[in-house]
């Protein structure tokens, strides 16, 4: 079974995986609108990747199998899903002048360049693994996204897809 | 705002083509009241709304179905196949807005 995660189904896991919620604790820590919410909430219980718990609470179901595991990182789906995230970042960015929401540089770095960015970016990379867990709302946190690829085979892969 | 009258006529600038049936399909309107409405019955805001929406689509429906038969003759399949997931996914994300009414799921929010 493909499930096909989007971003709303993920955002509601991971809110569950924090802690069991009733409806309105999801809407409070999502901040997800409650018409969405009542459409995701029992497709994710149909999957059996949420279930429901005492209290009118629903809980991310620990016990799913290896093939669900998989399936949550389904290539296709998370390909769609991170196309989903950057572009809507950069609508953001190009329709609401936001400037923080997406930025891009091409440059040319020389050898010894190259290794003074690694090392910052090493420090950026150990800074955000060593952020503390604390107790917070899934939709305060923020989404980061970086990478780095080489001009001509960006070009190259894009022209040959 | 457009008025009901300039609505009625917009649209059939737009969708020539489109019978009673398939103004129905698009909206989910009954077949014997969109006919009622074409024929100058008042329409309800929610009716209004609908074939307004229809309009606001800036992409011809017929230019979107031509680009896509062009793209499965000249698109490489794993293009094909992206452009249909991400098909695929906004029309999951589409099918989480229902017409369910929020005001009744906010009163069971409150229990």
């Amino acid at each position: 079974m493909n499930f096909n995660i989007t971003l709303p189904e993920r955002m509601i896991l991971e809110s569950l995986q924090q802690s069991s919620k009733t409806l309105k604790e999801i809407n409070e820590c999502t901040k997800l609108d409650p018409l969405f919410l009542k459409n995701i909430v029992p497709s994710l219980v149909s999957k059996n990747l949420i279930c429901t718990c005492q209290n009118n609470k629903y809980g991310f179901n620990k016990n799913i199998n290896a093939d669900i595991k998989s399936e949550l990182k389904n290539h296709t789906s998370l390909k769609s899903e991170l196309s989903e995230i950057v572009s809507s970042s950069i609508r953001d960015r190009l329709d609401n002048s936001n400037q923080e929401a997406f930025k891009l540089k091409k440059v040319f770095l020389t050898p010894r360049e190259q290794k003074i960015f690694k090392g910052l970016l090493y420090n950026v990379e150990t800074f955000l693994e060593s952020a503390e867990s604390k107790e917070h709302n899934t939709s305060d946190e923020t989404i980061f996204f970086w990478g780095e690829n080489n001009y001509g085979k960006v070009t190259h892969n894009i022209l040959n897809y | 705002m457009l008025t009901q009258e300039t609505l009625i006529k917009r649209y059939r600038e737009v969708y020539p083509k489109d019978t009673f049936q398939t103004i129905s399909n698009k909206t989910n309107i009954q077949i014997t009241r969109v006919f009622r409405i074409f024929n100058g019955a008042e329409m309800k805001l929610k009716e209004y709304l609908l074939i307004s929406e229809l309009l606001q689509t800036s992409i011809d429906s017929n230019e979107f179905v031509e680009k896509a038969k062009i793209c499965l003759q000249s698109l490489s399949i794993h293009k094909v196949e992206a452009i249909l997931n991400q098909m695929n996914h906004s029309l999951k994300l589409a099918s989480f807005k229902s017409k369910y009414s929020a005001n009744s799921f906010n009163n069971s929010l409150q229990a």
